[in-house]
């Protein structure tokens, strides 16, 4: 997880947070304090929750690994890049080696 | 060999890349879901309601998901186009309706 992704998550929790306590301290008075207990929750507590969870998923999405190509060629592209090849048995046969050629090789660039 | 068959044995799908996107995911999805569930128990939401914020809410994910992460492209990351749209759209309903359930009860003082 990055750090940009970690900071909009957190900070959207801190929001969460911060608006549950709200709409606690809110339906509290209501029933405790007030003779009307037909209220709704104040517009403001109601968009800090939205702007809350919308920001905590954009968060996990910033944060998340990037996908890996589903194509066989594409990911073992990747792969040979770094070094990984799932063919890397193939790159060496001692089986077909041909020792003259190579030895003719070796003399031409000897000399 | 049907047309299927054939298209697989010539482009080939790595089977542990499409683990990894599925895994991913499945956590992005798990946990935005117990989060969605945190909100509608604080606004206050009941039955019918709460269940369409949960699906809009998986929309939204599933939106930020086409755009963020297969950027466009879904085919390139998944099997097939809906598995961005509809996988694993399900798996975080428990959840929700847990942290759903425990936040009304809470906030509802």
């Amino acid at each position: 997880m990055s750090f940009v992704s970690t900071a909009i998550t957190v900070f959207s929790l801190l929001l969460l947070f911060h608006a549950g306590y709200s709409a606690y301290e809110f339906s509290h008075y209501l029933k405790h304090l007030t003779v009307n207990s037909n209220a709704t929750l104040p517009i403001d507590i109601i968009t800090e929750t939205i702007v809350a969870t919308c920001l905590f998923a954009l968060g996990q999405v910033f944060g998340a690994d990037k996908l890996r190509p589903v194509s066989f060629a594409k990911w073992a592209k990747g792969l040979e890049r770094e070094g990984k090849s799932p063919f890397a048995f193939l790159e060496r046969r001692p089986g077909y080696m041909n020792v003259t050629k190579l030895r003719e090789e070796y003399a031409s660039t000897k000399k | 060999m049907d047309e299927k068959e054939r298209k697989q044995a010539i482009y080939p799908v790595s089977t542990e890349s499409l683990q990894q996107n599925g895994k991913t995911v499945y956590y992005i999805r798990s946990v935005t879901s117990t989060i969605f569930g945190v909100s509608a128990g604080i606004l206050g939401l009941e039955s019918y309601y709460g269940f369409l914020f949960y699906f809009a809410g998986t929309a939204f994910v599933s939106l930020l998901l086409f755009l963020l992460l297969a950027r466009g492209q879904p085919t390139e990351y998944f099997t097939s186009a809906n598995d961005i749209w509809m996988g694993n759209a399900l798996t975080g309903l428990s959840s929700f309706v847990l942290t759903w359930t425990l936040f009304y009860g809470l906030v509802d003082a």
